[in-house]
């Protein structure tokens, strides 16, 4: 589990974030002066959350310094709802900012969201569990075992498989996966989806129907 | 400097070198007549006088006798004309001393006139010494003039308190006792200022002054009737245009300052407007303020009521009270910066696909309490647009504020982006809550109004959310629009235009 870095200058404001990500099983260390901050070594920790209005030193520059070592994730506080800061803290090379007030789960979600690696990605090969996907022989084995699959099942669960965890409109999988030429609309989709569950036996249950959108790909304990 | 005194002066200060300009070329002119005067004399003397001064030289000219100059002056009364010229030509022979002995005793008053009158007359060699011992030094500044080849020159005199002209020619003969002949008149040389000039100049001068002084009467009452109007215009509160009399300058000044109070006025007007704006924003957002406020302290305090047990519907709905008021301020923020133009926007480059995550994830902690389900979808690739980005966000966190606020526990709520380029794309917010009636859904979009009369017309501040919303979409050169979702609820659809 990567270590996460608070500089927060407002004591009560950090122990309800340190009780928060600490609570959700973070490892977090709490700096409150401006020039402390300068003076850590960015790349100790897996995240940084940067306060913007620190004594004794400025958020934007604390970032700037951080950026000239090292590029851990950077996420931004700040009271000040102002878009001239934002644009600033971007350019700078911040990944993300809050504007205070914050719920304590909104700011769990976004350091949870930037300290989720990206799954080694293989250019012929995506692997979800015990769902394996060759791309290159075209070939879906779930638990190890072959399973036939069409064409467009195949690319669906590709598909899915590589934005798992992120929901995906129905509309776009209709333009991106079926044939426009043998009526591709949404309730084909539907079909070739139903389908393909059966097909995933156990993980066809990773297929959730999103309300609004279209499908989500997600594991058991996503 | 009151105005009369100052039109007297700027007439001193145009006139006085105008008549010593005047004065001043007539002096010249007269000048140069008279050299021309005395060159014309010479020549004419010399025409019969050469023979006699070679003849001897020393005694030439002959002593003259008292005889007015030719142009000098009229003949007195009882003089012959002919007696002008002497029998040899020349000014006759007078009895009186030579004129030029300088250093002599100071002579009786009257021949000094005679001498005035009569200029006198030395022969030189070319090499400007001359035979006669009474003749006079050849001056040296002529000298120079001759001898750098001119065939005369001129210049004035001035010996003690006598003045004079002296002209010098050299004849066309070029040699003997007469090569070149300096003539002098004394007192025959115009003076800077005579008396008369003097006297005449002054009483033209006070004349005018007097004149300017007289004529600058009906302008300084003018002037003086038009800064009392003036003084009166502004006494009270009201502003009052002053009259306009006349087509002059002094008409026109009045109206220049009718111009300038009716524009005072008009800004006086529009400030006063956005004052009565501003109390009355500060009044209802004050107002609306304090109502969640009064929510939330009614929350509150049930929660620390002892005999109650942990009240979970108070807690949540105390979260929802703040919520809201997060959201009303940020809106009254963005409405001030609405309200103050579109050079206070930063614009960038705006990631649709972050601002998205960051919105929902604003939203979901009050959702998940309401128990509605919030979902979002974005392309693979970020969609970017230009915009401001605070402006942009607060636009769609109102719309998702609106869906998570009236919608019903169980409910849900979709936000979906969609696009592939910064010109085509559309982010569509869904719900299935109650939604808008048909006939109000175009109210809302079509209705152009206040961010005041927006909250008085929904005082629970929907209205500012969407009326934001809908201003950052016409600021962004975006559109907003609103229809039933498939779903019953509302679906607000922002896209590129």
């Amino acid at each position: 589990m990567s270590r996460v870095l608070l500089v927060e200058d407002d004591e009560k404001l950090a122990e309800q974030v340190l009780g928060q990500l600490r609570g959700a099983g973070l490892d977090v260390d709490w700096v409150a002066d401006g020039l402390e901050a300068l003076t850590t070594d960015p790349s100790k920790y897996g995240l940084w959350i940067l306060d913007l209005m620190l004594p004794n030193a400025y958020g934007l520059d604390i970032l700037k310094h951080v950026r000239e070592s090292s590029d851990v994730p950077v996420l931004l506080l700040s009271a000040q709802n102002d878009t001239k800061i934002k644009v600033r803290a971007l350019e700078l090379g911040g990944d993300d900012y809050m504007t205070k007030p914050f719920w304590p789960d909104e700011l769990l979600a976004r350091v949870q969201a930037r300290l989720r690696r990206p799954d080694a990605v293989h250019e012929d090969r995506l692997e979800y569990e015990g769902v394996v996907l060759d791309l290159a022989a075209r070939q879906l084995l779930v638990d190890g075992a072959l399973v036939e699959t069409t064409r467009v099942e195949f690319d669906l669960l590709a598909l899915f498989v590589r934005r798992h965890g992120a929901a995906i409109e129905r509309q776009w999988l209709v333009d991106r996966v079926l044939d426009p030429n043998r009526d591709g609309n949404e309730r084909t989709l539907d079909v070739h989806i139903s389908r393909l569950r059966k097909k995933l036996g156990p993980y066809g249950k990773c297929i959730v129907t999103v309300w609004g959108v279209g499908y989500r790909f997600e594991g058991e304990g996503a | 400097m009151n105005l009369r005194l100052r039109i007297v002066l700027s007439l001193a200060v145009v006139s006085v070198p105008l008549v010593a300009g005047l004065t001043w070329a007539r002096g010249e002119l007269d000048y140069r007549a008279e050299v021309e005067a005395l060159h014309r004399l010479i020549v004419a003397r010399m025409e019969d006088g050469r023979a006699a001064c070679e003849a001897n030289p020393e005694r030439f000219p002959a002593p003259r006798r008292a005889q007015p100059g030719p142009r000098d002056r009229p003949p007195r009364p009882g003089e012959r004309p002919g007696d002008r010229f002497g029998p040899e030509g020349r000014l006759g022979p007078g009895e009186s001393r030579p004129a030029n002995e300088p250093g002599g005793a100071e002579p009786p008053q009257d021949l000094i006139d005679r001498e005035n009158a009569l200029p006198e007359l030395f022969a030189y060699y070319p090499s400007f010494g001359s035979a006669n011992p009474r003749a006079t030094r050849f001056p040296d500044e002529l000298r120079g003039e001759l001898e750098a080849g001119a065939t005369r020159a001129d210049v004035r005199v001035q010996i003690g308190d006598r003045s004079g002209i002296r002209v010098a020619a050299r004849m066309p003969w070029g040699e003997g006792p007469a090569a070149i002949i300096l003539m002098t008149r004394w007192g025959g040389g115009p003076q800077w200022l005579t008396k008369n000039q003097l006297i005449t100049a002054i009483a033209l001068a006070m004349g005018l002054a007097m004149a300017a002084f007289v004529s600058a009467g009906p302008v300084v009452r003018r002037v003086r009737r038009l800064t009392k109007e003036i003084r009166g215009s502004v006494a009270d509160r009201e502003l009052t245009p002053v009259s306009v009399t006349g087509n002059d300058e002094i008409a026109e000044l009045a109206r220049g300052f009718n111009f300038a109070q009716a524009t005072v006025e008009k800004q006086l007007r529009t400030v006063e407007q956005r004052e009565e704006a501003l109390r009355s924003f500060v009044a209802n957002t004050t107002h609306d303020v304090m109502i969640p406020m009064t929510v939330l302290q009614g929350h509150l305090s049930t929660m620390t009521d002892p005999d109650r047990p942990a009240d979970l519907a108070a807690i949540k709905g105390a979260i929802d009270e703040v919520q809201y008021m997060t959201s009303l301020l940020q809106n009254l923020a963005v409405t001030a910066m609405l309200e103050a133009g579109e050079d206070r926007f930063v614009v960038s480059a705006v990631n649709l696909n972050a601002l998205v995550e960051r919105v929902v994830a604003r939203h979901l902690p009050v959702a998940k309490q309401k128990q509605i389900e919030i979902n979002h979808a974005v392309p693979e690739m970020p969609v970017i647009v230009q915009g401001d980005v605070t402006l942009l966000e607060q636009a769609v966190s109102n719309l998702v504020h609106n869906a998570v606020r009236y919608g019903k526990a169980g409910g849900h709520i979709a936000i979906v982006l969609r696009g592939t380029t910064d010109a085509d794309w559309s982010l569509r917010v869904i719900d299935d809550g109650p939604g808008i009636p048909e006939a109000q859904l175009a109210a809302v979009t079509q209705r152009s109004f206040r961010g005041d009369e927006a909250r008085s017309r929904h005082p629970d501040g929907q209205g500012l959310g969407l009326y934001i919303a809908l201003e950052v979409a016409r600021r962004h050169g975006f559109q907003l629009k609103f229809r039933r979702s498939e779903f019953g609820g509302l679906e607000a659809e922002l896209r590129s235009a």
